[in-house]
């Protein structure tokens, strides 16, 4: 009992969050839109073996340019494969390559943004004139430009986005971390004897979290759509993988009388951006009223 | 002498999300014409809230729930938005704290002194310059032509409260009111401006004055009378004399008594507790918590403010009784 | 040097540039603080009164090398902390701690008592987990705070608790010596007392040395043994607080001890005041001669020209002013 009621005391201010962040939530509509569609989305790369109908892969040429019907809801494509299957496996791929990316970009570029806003002088330059170059140039292009010289595959697309990415979390970083570095308790934590590297992890860095959360939670659908945009023009993930951006692109050729081909995956990418979106702007809501508090 | 302010039971609570904070509870004051009043109290006692209640400047989620403030015979509380626009800065003028801050950085010394004056004063803009020069002169400013050019940022501290006392007593105030003027000042400035209103008020050109500072060296050396607060009452109100002297609130002795002074370096009194938390207050008397005299009907029993003698009111059940030990 | 000083500091400098024009090059200096010497002895509560902007607050911080001084050298124990790297100046840390003026900001917003106050000791020793909460629990019940305030956050604590938590966390390794920068500056009257007596206490209990600043004279006159005077980043005067009540020899001390308005009715004092002409002049360009010279009362030429050296005219009494004597003899 006395564990549990110092437990309680402890993360007293954790539980009041989440209970704060659960009734923000319920109090917006597009909040709860862009939760729904996350968790829609989540559940579906979870459980795809259980919600496909059938093989993702299995083609069946005698059932080609199907149109949605109860046995195939999203119609076939030209090979007769199931689209439904294919957008459920889709999930998966955009899931694991949105989350994977987005956590070394934010491990990339929050640590050499830290780093840069900590120390200041001549690594502050230099890792700051990098985010300058890389961020001059538009982002899907530089992506598809990295892409190219390393060759199509979903690895180097990883690799691609991560490059052009990580320059936005360092930026925000750098600057939370110059504010937060002249606090009177980072000067009392030096006057303890706290070593650099504790001071940056364990004392600026809890401070400078909830911006880029909210920045990694509206990246996340960025990256999807970078993802699919590079699967698109055949840089990214390769046949017969059933990847968005590539299925949107094989159906291109039908699209004036077999919309569906496209269609689909592209409503995918169009729901599942738009869901990451709207819960970044709720999630930047909820921690501004932390930060008041 | 006449009361020139005579302020009854006023309340003034702020409903916030914490729930009611009942800043004042029923604050009795009295300013005569001529007189200077010391209002003291710690943070949180109601100091500042009175001062702007009495301005009638206090702001949503704060509402004046209760009481008088009489002003000149009228009470400030029953007029109109207009009657009271009329009455701050031409009747009752302020000074606050922060000088540089309660100046509009983007204007010059000159746009805004002249402004004031000729808000307050019916005078074309040279005659308000004239004016402005001669009391920027009596501030103590050297150079005042000078000044008249600077922006505010411009100017120390020290210097910037000159030019806002300068604008405060512009319009011939019956009443100043100084928000604790001096507490972002050095002591050295701080005699200064202490000095300035101690010749500005022998000069007549500040007539009657309620000073707000939660120094009692100041009190002491400035006031007539002082108000002490606590929980949003004033608790005692003396002569500067007798409140140092004969003290018969306990926290007013406690107060004096947790002063560091010059010369005695006995351990320091300290009240034990901590202030009342004016949404959930202590029942009875405010102060009975923290009380070395407290009895049963301290808890029971808000103390109703009394004259105990000639002009020494008290709110204390036994302020009467010498030496209740 | 002598056995008995935990703290030598001889002719400390520290300069700040100031940068202009296009090429941003640098046009001149702020001295904050300006050659500044004084020795603390062990056990003893050292004083430093001094109006804001005066230099104070970088001494300290420059005494526990939070800033680099650009001239001067500091002997703690006997050893120059100046060249102290890795380990050294770890150690230095552990021996020498700082309270803030401001309690509100000097603890992490987002940490809990129990990991504020046992940092120094997760850094500095290899106790168990069990070991340290018995040692913060220990130390937060020295300060007045109990148990179940460990796991509350900063926030919910008023100004004077948190001191108390600030404090906790200074002393819980048990330093040799302890910076207080303006400890009460931000708190009420009766919470000073409070702060006030339990540092003495606490100095009494650890046997710390205390180096006190604080523009408040009645609070450097109950805490300190001995005091200085600064000024525009020097010192005026250096004297045990015995003599420097009795017999102020600077004009500046005059000044500040009868500019302290006195909580007594009719004290006589505002006739007897000293009050200055003007304010304290810019650090970046100081007077010529003494940096007094403007706002004396008594300045002299001479005292425009030259500027006073600080001497030692009696035993343990140091002034930097031409016209001591003179002044003296005036009363």
């Amino acid at each position: 009992m006395k564990i549990l009621d110092k437990w309680l005391m402890e993360h007293k201010y954790k539980i009041q969050d989440v209970k704060l962040m659960m009734n923000m939530i319920r109090e917006s509509f597009l909040a709860k839109l862009g939760l729904t569609i996350i968790t829609m989305f989540i559940l579906t790369a979870i459980f795809a073996p259980f919600i496909a109908t059938q093989d993702p892969l299995m083609q069946d040429l005698t059932n080609r340019f199907q149109p949605p019907s109860l046995e195939h809801p999203f119609g076939t494509d030209h090979l007769g494969r199931d689209i439904f299957s294919r957008v459920v496996y889709g999930s998966r791929i955009s899931l694991m390559m949105g989350i994977t990316v987005t956590l070394i970009l934010f491990t990339i570029g929050t640590t050499l943004g830290l780093i840069a806003g900590f120390f200041g002088g001549a690594v502050d330059e230099i890792i700051m004139r990098i985010t300058d170059i890389i961020m001059a140039f538009p982002s899907l292009i530089l992506a598809i430009a990295v892409a190219a010289a390393l060759g199509p595959s979903l690895l180097n697309t990883m690799i691609a986005i991560a490059i052009v990415g990580w320059p936005r979390y360092a930026r925000l970083a750098r600057a939370n971390c110059m504010q937060v570095k002249n606090e009177l308790y980072i000067e009392a934590a030096r006057a303890i004897g706290v070593s650099n590297l504790r001071l940056i992890f364990s004392h600026i860095f809890p401070m400078i979290i909830s911006p880029l959360i909210v920045q990694a939670t509206i990246n996340l659908g960025g990256v999807i759509l970078l993802a699919a945009g590079l699967g698109f023009l055949g840089l990214g993930a390769q046949p017969p993988t059933p990847e968005w951006g590539l299925m949107v692109s094989e159906g291109r050729r039908f699209i004036s009388r077999q919309w569906w081909i496209s269609g689909f995956p592209g409503l995918a990418i169009l729901l599942v951006a738009l869901g990451f979106n709207l819960l970044g702007d709720a999630l930047r809501d909820i921690l501004d009223v932390r930060m008041r508090r | 002498m006449e009361k020139l302010l005579d302020v009854r039971d006023l309340r003034t609570y702020f409903y916030t999300y914490r729930g009611v904070v009942k800043a004042l509870n029923g604050v009795y004051l009295t300013i005569k014409d001529g007189e200077v009043v010391g209002l003291v109290g710690e943070t949180g006692s109601g100091k500042s809230v009175t001062a702007r209640s009495i301005m009638r400047l206090i702001d949503p989620p704060g509402r004046i729930v209760g009481g008088n403030v009489f002003f000149e015979g009228r009470d400030l509380l029953k007029l109109s938005d207009r009657e009271m626009t009329k009455i701050r800065g031409r009747k009752i003028s302020m000074i606050f704290q922060e000088p540089i801050i309660a100046l509009n950085p983007v204007l010059t010394i000159r746009t805004q002194i002249i402004e004031t004056i000729m808000a307050n004063r019916d005078v074309s803009v040279n005659e308000a310059e004239e004016i402005a020069l001669e009391l920027l002169e009596a501030v103590g400013l050297p150079n005042p032509k000078m000044i008249m050019k600077r922006y505010p940022f411009e100017l120390s501290g020290g210097m910037a409260q000159r030019v806002f006392i300068a604008m405060a007593i512009s319009a011939n105030p019956r009443l100043l009111i100084a928000d604790e003027p001096t507490s972002s000042l050095d002591v050295t400035i701080q005699a200064q401006i202490l000095d300035l209103l101690n010749r500005l008020m022998e000069e007549g050109r500040i007539s009657s004055m309620l000073y707000i500072t939660h120094d009692l060296g100041v009190a002491a050396e400035l006031c007539h009378r002082i108000a002490v607060m606590y929980g949003g009452r004033v608790i005692e109100f003396a002569s500067t004399e007798e409140i140092f002297k004969e003290p018969l609130h306990p926290y007013t002795r406690s107060l004096l008594k947790a002063i560091p002074r010059l010369g005695y370096y006995d351990e320091l009194y300290t009240i034990p507790g901590r202030v009342p938390d004016l949404v959930n207050p202590p029942s009875g008397c405010m102060f009975h918590p923290r009380c070395p005299y407290m009895k049963d009907v301290c808890k029971k029993e808000i103390p109703e403010y009394v004259e105990i003698d000639n002009s020494h009111y008290v709110a204390c059940h036994f302020a009467g009784v010498k030496d209740v030990r | 040097m002598l056995d008995e000083d935990i703290l030598v500091v001889k002719d400390l400098k520290k300069y700040y540039p100031i940068r202009g024009g296009l090429l941003l090059r640098i046009v001149g200096y702020v001295k904050a603080v300006d050659g500044v010497s004084f020795n603390v002895k062990y056990r003893e509560t050292f004083g430093i009164v001094g109006e804001s902007g005066c230099g104070k607050t970088t001494l300290a911080r420059t005494i526990l090398r939070l800033i680099e001084p650009t001239g001067g050298e500091i002997y703690f124990e006997g050893e120059n902390i100046l060249s102290y790297k890795g380990e050294k100046l770890k150690d230095f840390r552990r021996k020498a701690q700082i309270v803030f003026q401001n309690p509100y900001m000097a603890l992490h917003p987002r940490k809990i008592v129990r990991d504020i106050v046992s940092e120094p000791l997760k850094i500095h020793t290899d106790l168990s987990k069990e070991d340290i909460y018995d040692r913060v629990l220990e130390m937060l019940e020295k300060v007045g705070l109990s148990e179940e305030h460990m796991f509350r956050y900063p926030h919910e604590f008023s100004g004077g608790q948190r001191q108390r938590i600030v404090i906790a966390r200074a002393l819980i390794l048990n330093p040799k010596l302890l910076v207080l920068d303006e400890p009460t500056a931000a708190l009420d009257v009766s919470v000073q007392a409070k702060i006030l007596n339990l540092l003495k206490s606490l100095q009494k209990e650890f046997k710390t040395t205390y180096l006190l600043i604080s523009h408040n004279l009645s609070i450097i006159d109950y805490m300190c043994d001995r005091i200085a005077v600064m000024y525009l980043g020097k010192f005026f005067e250096i004297a045990s607080k015995r003599d420097l009540f009795k017999r102020q020899l600077h004009p500046y001390t005059k000044a500040l001890i009868s500019a302290i308005p006195l909580p007594e009715p009719d004290s006589g004092r505002r006739e007897r005041r000293i009050i200055l002409r003007g304010e304290v002049p810019s650090p970046i360009n100081p007077p010529s001669g003494c940096y007094f010279s403007t706002r004396c009362p008594y300045a002299q030429p001479l005292c425009r020209e030259e500027e006073p050296r600080l001497e030692e005219v009696d035993e343990g009494h140091f002034v930097a002013c031409h016209y001591w004597r003179e002044l003296e003899d005036l009363g």
